[in-house]
Order: C-alpha cells, then structure tokens, then sequence
C-alpha cells in the first residue's frame, strides 16, 4: 500500500491534484476582486486595490441598493425569464428533431444540408443585425420591439450548434434500439418521443444550460430588438450608466445581483453538464 | 453697362437679404420653401403619429435619465402626451442600426453633433426651422450653439444641455493657504504658478486619461483649448471643420504648448506615464488628500459628479473653478470651449413630438434637473437659481459671458477622426511620439471627400 487510489482504481496524482487547486484559485482571482469591489464605496476602489480592501476597509453595501433601485432591476429580471425561457427550449426542440432526422433518417442531399447548418455557425452575429433589424422593424414584419423577436433570433442563432451536438450525442445511441423499434412498427414520431428523446435528455440537458447562460447574458440582441419597457437585465444594468460613465461602481454590483439566476441553473444542470459536454466525442 | 449696373443691385438687394436674416440666421426665414432640404417637406421616421406617445433615445441612463424623466414629467402631465424614454451606452451605433432598419426614435438625444450631422446630409432629421420658432430660441441661447448642427445653411438639432469644457479645477483650501498667484494669463498658470506649487512638493497638475476604449479624450480637450486660447474662435472653426489642414504649424504649435504641461517632468502627478493609466474620473482625487498630492486639474463641468463623495457634500467651502486663463498674445476677451446635447427629430409631421421638441429646446426645461445637479440649460435665461450650488452657478455665468463659445472639437469632426484617430495620437503623442508626426498622422487618417 505505498500508493493511495481513487475509486475506480487509478493512483492518487498528487502533481494533479496540486495543478487544479492552483488554476482554480487563478481562475477564481477576478471574481473574487470583482465581489470584494462592489461591496466598496467608489472612493475606496478608487484609491486602493481590492486586496487592500481587508486592511483599509472602504465597506458598503449602498452599490447593491443602488443597483437595485436605480434601474428596476426586478422587471429586468422577469423580463429576462421571458426572454430566456422560451429562447432555451425553442431551438432545443426544433434541434431534436433535425438531430434525429440527420442521425436516423435517410434522404437526399443528407450530408450536403448538415454540412450547411454546420457552415452557417462561422457567420456572427453581429453582421446579421442590420438585415434583421430590417426584417423585424416596421418596414418590414413589425415585430421589432416584441419578445418574439428576441425568440427568434436565439433560435436562428442557437440552432447550428444545437443540432451538431445532438446529432453527434443521438449517433453515440444503439442504432439496434431504432432499428428494432422500426420492425416493432413504431413510426418516425414514437420512435422519436419514447426512444430517442429520452435517451438524450444528458446532451439536450448541457446544451440548455450553454443556451441559457448565453441568451441570459446577451446584450445586444436585447437591446436592438426590444423596447426599454420589455428590457432584460442586461441592458437594465448598462442603462445605470450616466453620459460620462457616472454609477461605474453600481455595475459590479449590479453583475453579481444578475448573476444569481444563472447561477441556480447551473448548479442544478451540472451533473448533465459533464455527461453532455463528452458527448459524441468517442464517436467516429 | 447696364447689365453689370443690375448685376451690381442685385448683388447688393442680396446681400441686405443675407444681412437682415443674418443677423438671426433663420435659414427658412419666409416661411418659404427652397432650403438645403427641400423646403417644407416633412421626414416621417419615428413611430405612431398623433397617438400621445413620444420615443427618445439618448445616451445617459442612471441617475441622468431619472433627471431626464422628472423633468418631462410636468408637461407630460399637461399635455397628455407619454414619453418613453431610452438610454444606450452605444448610442452612436444604436441610432444609426435603428434609423437604417426603418425603426428610428421619434425624437434623438446626440452627445455629438458628428452623428446627427450624417443624418441630416442623409434627410433623415426634420430642420429645426420648420416647427420651432427658430429666432425666438436664437436670442435666449448662447451664442455658437446652433451652428454646430448646421448642414447646408439650415440647423437639424436643438440644444437641450450645455457643458463648458474650459475650467481649471483646484481643493479651495490648499489652494487658499499655499498663495501660488494668479491665474490671470495661460503662460503664468502652467509656467510661475506651476513652479511655486511644485515649490511645495505637490505636483501641479492632476491629470488621467483613462476612459477604457475612448481613453484620450481628454488630451483632445486640452488641444482644443489651447488652439481657442492661442488663435480665437475662427481658426478654431477653420480646424475643426478642416477649412485648414490638422497639421497646420499653428495647430503643431498648440501641441508643443500642451506638452509644457504633460510632457515635461514634475508637472504631472505620477509623471507622464501616469496620465493614460489614471481614469479621467479619479485625477482630482489625489488633490483632495491630506496634504494634496497634485493641484490644478483642466476638466469639463460634468466633473463635480466624479468629486470624492466626502467632497460632493460640501463643494462649495472644498472646490475653487477658475476659468482657463488667456493665452497671452492669444485670442483676446473670454473664450469657452463648450459642448452639449442635441435634440433632433425624426418624426417631421407628428404633432406630439414637435410638442416635445418645443418644451425641450425652450429654457423652460430642465428645472428638476438643474436642481439636482449635473445639468446646465444652454439657455442664457434659464434662472440660475435653479442650480444647487454656487459653483454650478459660476460655471453658468462663465458661459454667458463668453466673447465667444465654440463646440467641442472632437465631437464634430468626423467619426473616425473625432472618436478614433485622434484620441489614438494622442495616446502616442503623450507616450513620446513628437507633435508634428501626430498632427500628420491626424491629417492622414482625415477621410478623403
């Protein structure tokens, strides 16, 4: 017994164990200045690092209640549910399906139309702004402004990568299940709903918390495509903002009060997380 | 003969013309077609007409844009007319990616006349002649205002804000006790009046550039400042509106003169590599220590939200502003170097709107919000006061009885020149790159028209 193991009986690495403690610490250092800023006042992180916050005080927590009342931060939030919500589950949905087809089905031009999907994923979308701004403002289908404009958008944005993932995460699934589920008579649509979904619930479980994460985070679409009265909390917390940059102190708090939602989701996703993110990756 | 004799009264006919609107400037002073921009025709951006909701958007949020709702909230109340009001950080972008898709604002709120200038060459802006009583805001506003959103003889935007740029900010009571002389000419404030405050082991001068993508700013501003101080208000225009070229050896001498005050060792808190690395929000704060690390700071107005909080309590007994001083042999009476908002509308033939615009661009606005601080009206009229200290107050003063007020040049040259190339060299400049290649460099950056 000279070496330790873990559970599934490989040696204890102590040079590993030493390299992860260490990056995660590293990696940790910018929040962690981030979190001890906003709760000093403007004066004091002006004058002093937040490592020197400890020893030369400064403490606040007026950033945070200012955050909160200077700009509605509350409906930000609801809006935000709004928009994220529905922007998660639309493109994973429509995602699925094009997954299963792409993986289980068999038509022309097949891999012409995946390779397609997957090119379009290289075109920012940043340059796709001014043509969609067209399309959806008045000019055009008037639902700029909407919530629906934002769903759309996410979706259109989300999708390429969604539907590369869950092919290759559907590809990894045992094509004798399908196969005897066809000679069973199952058509396309309970193979789909009883077989397949299922099975990939690890793979669309990460992607949703990828997809959330981002839609939450974005700005620009928010701000483009909604009005100041649907606004999510992204935009409300750079609106705190004055011409000059005045209430610069009021966003770190107000990024840590935006970030608790994200957060839950997550905690609560991660252990798909892991599974999700490997998946496919084994698969020729 | 006689046909030259007509031409000559005509020519004469014309000019009494220009003259007896001149003096006003009413571009559309019959009330006649005709003008840069077809007359009366009407642009038809915006949302609903008629439908009491009016949309703006600008470009402060936070506690400006609480101001800015409080203020409307009267004549909303009076009218029946809903504003809705938007900010944006990235307003420059923002209105041209809305106003290109169809999807602009009823009313804009420009922080620079550079953008709203490129809409009105493109008749997106309604001219302001048509709906306002254009001679009526003319003799309440200060001077030079309007004519930096003139395109084609006729004005697209109304001042609703007034910064001044030109002020020398000092701690009142370091500067009481330490008897460092006058500031009454430009060459004895950066020259004796330095020395002496040196003399005491402070630095001179405050100085911090640092504004993230846009640091640099503020070496335009002392640019500016010194190319009004040293040649007066017409080669100022001449510059910024490139009628002469950035690298004219006058302008290069404008540089040389700055680098007096950031370049030369012991005049900068920090010294020179400290100026682009301090946020333009933190250099007075060293002023403020006991005893002050650094003295005078050259700031605009909207520089007293930026004070320390324990100063901001008392800026009166803490906080002196000075006027910047006359360059001598320079441009002679007082000159400021100003800025503002402008508003500018979208919705030509929206009555709800033009009743907006009206209230805005009147001195009548803005009460609630000169009394919280942190806003001037552009109008000489406005009742001082309405400002909550006297420091406001001063500055107000100083604005009215300027000999001459021009407009922050980097806000009116072209895009690429005013937020980019210029604030780019400047960086450059101050980081050891000399006057002469930097104007050159400005010079050749100036897009080609």
């Amino acid at each position: 017994m000279s070496q330790r193991l873990m559970k599934d009986g490989r040696p204890v690495s102590p040079f590993s164990i030493v390299t992860m403690v260490l990056l995660s610490i590293l990696w940790t250092i910018p929040t962690l200045g981030l979190l001890v800023t906003s709760f000093r006042t403007r004066d004091a992180a002006a004058a002093s690092g937040w490592w020197r916050a400890f020893t030369e005080g400064g403490w606040t927590t007026a950033n945070y209640s200012g955050a909160w009342n200077g700009s509605d931060l509350g409906t930000g939030f609801i809006n935000s549910l709004v928009v994220a919500i529905p922007a998660t589950i639309i493109p994973i949905m429509f995602a699925a399906f094009a997954a299963y087809a792409f993986t289980f089905m068999d038509f022309r031009f097949k891999e012409l139309f995946f390779l397609l999907i997957i090119a379009v994923m290289v075109v920012p979308i940043q340059v796709a702004f001014q043509p969609m701004l067209d399309l959806f403002g008045p000019r055009g289908l008037g639902i700029s402004g909407q919530y629906i404009a934002t769903w759309i958008l996410h979706t259109g944005f989300g999708m390429p990568l969604c539907i590369y993932t869950l092919r290759n995460y559907m590809s990894t699934l045992p094509r004798s299940i399908v196969e005897s589920a066809k000679i069973d008579g199952c058509s396309h649509y309970q193979t789909f709903w009883r077989l397949v979904a299922p099975m990939s619930i690890p793979a669309m479980a990460a992607f949703a918390t990828l997809q959330f994460l981002w839609v939450w985070n974005d700005l620009l679409v928010a701000k483009l495509f909604l009005k100041s009265e649907n606004t999510t909390v992204i935009v409300k917390l750079q609106q705190l903002l004055g011409s000059q940059g005045q209430g610069a102190e009021l966003l770190t708090a107000g990024a840590f009060i935006s970030i608790i939602i994200p957060m839950l989701v997550f905690v609560l996703l991660q252990r798909f997380m892991i599974r999700g993110m490997t998946s496919g990756a084994v698969k020729g | 003969m006689r046909a030259s004799t007509f031409a000559k009264t005509t020519a004469v006919v014309g000019a009494v013309a220009l003259l007896s609107t001149g003096c006003l400037q009413n571009p559309n002073a019959g009330g006649g077609g005709g003008g840069g921009t077809g007359g009366n025709a009407y642009v038809d951006g915006g949302s609903a007409d008629g439908d009491k909701v009016v949309t703006i958007l600008g470009a402060f949020g936070g506690d400006e844009e609480k101001q800015f709702v409080a203020s409307m909230a009267e004549f909303e109340k009076s009218s029946g007319i809903k504003v809705q009001y938007t900010s944006d950080q990235d307003f420059t972008t923002t209105i041209k990616q809305k106003v290109n898709a169809g999807d602009s604002p009823d009313i804009a709120l420009f922080p620079q006349p550079g953008g709203l200038l490129e809409f009105a060459a493109q008749k997106k802006i309604q001219p302001i002649d048509t709906f306002l009583d254009y001679d009526a805001i003319a003799r309440t506003l200060l001077p030079g205002l309007l004519d930096v959103s003139r395109y084609q003889g006729r004005v697209y935007g109304a001042p609703m804000r007034n910064a001044n740029k030109s002020l020398i900010w000092v701690p009142k009571k370091a500067w009481d006790s330490g008897n460092y002389g006058q500031l009454d000419t430009w060459q004895n404030m950066v020259g004796p009046v330095s020395a002496k405050v040196k003399a005491s082991n402070i630095a001179p001068w405050c100085m911090g550039w640092g504004s993230d993508q846009a640091t640099g700013w503020v070496g335009t501003d002392w640019i500016e400042e010194l190319v009004l101080k040293m040649y007066g208000p017409e080669v100022y225009n001449d510059w910024i509106f490139h009628r002469i070229p950035f690298n004219d050896p006058r302008i290069v001498k404008a540089f040389d003169e700055f680098a007096k005050v950031a370049k030369t060792p012991g005049q900068v808190l920090g010294g020179t590599q400290a100026i682009t690395a301090t946020k333009f929000g933190e250099a007075m704060t060293p002023a403020f220590a006991t005893p002050p690390k650094c003295m005078m700071m050259k700031q605009g107005s909207f520089y007293q939200s930026f004070l320390p909080a324990s100063v901001k309590k008392d800026t009166d007994n803490q906080v002196e502003l000075f006027a910047a001083p006359e360059y001598a042999g320079g441009f002679k009476g007082k000159s400021v170097l100003g800025g503002g908002d402008l508003a500018a509308l979208f919705n030509g033939n929206d009555p709800d709107s033009i009743a907006v615009m009206k209230f805005l661009s009147s001195d009548k606005f803005g009460v609630p919000w000169a009394k919280a601080g942190g806003w001037m009206s552009p109008h000489k009229t406005f009742d001082v006061a309405n400002y909550p200290d006297n420091l406001t107050r001063e500055v107000a003063k100083m604005a009215n009885e300027a000999d001459a007020i021009v407009f922050d040049g980097s806000d009116v040259m072209p895009k690429v020149i005013g937020s980019d190339v210029f604030w780019k060299q400047m960086i450059a400049w101050v980081n050891g790159q000399d006057s002469k290649t930097t104007a050159d460099n400005i010079e050749a950056a100036w897009p080609k028209s």
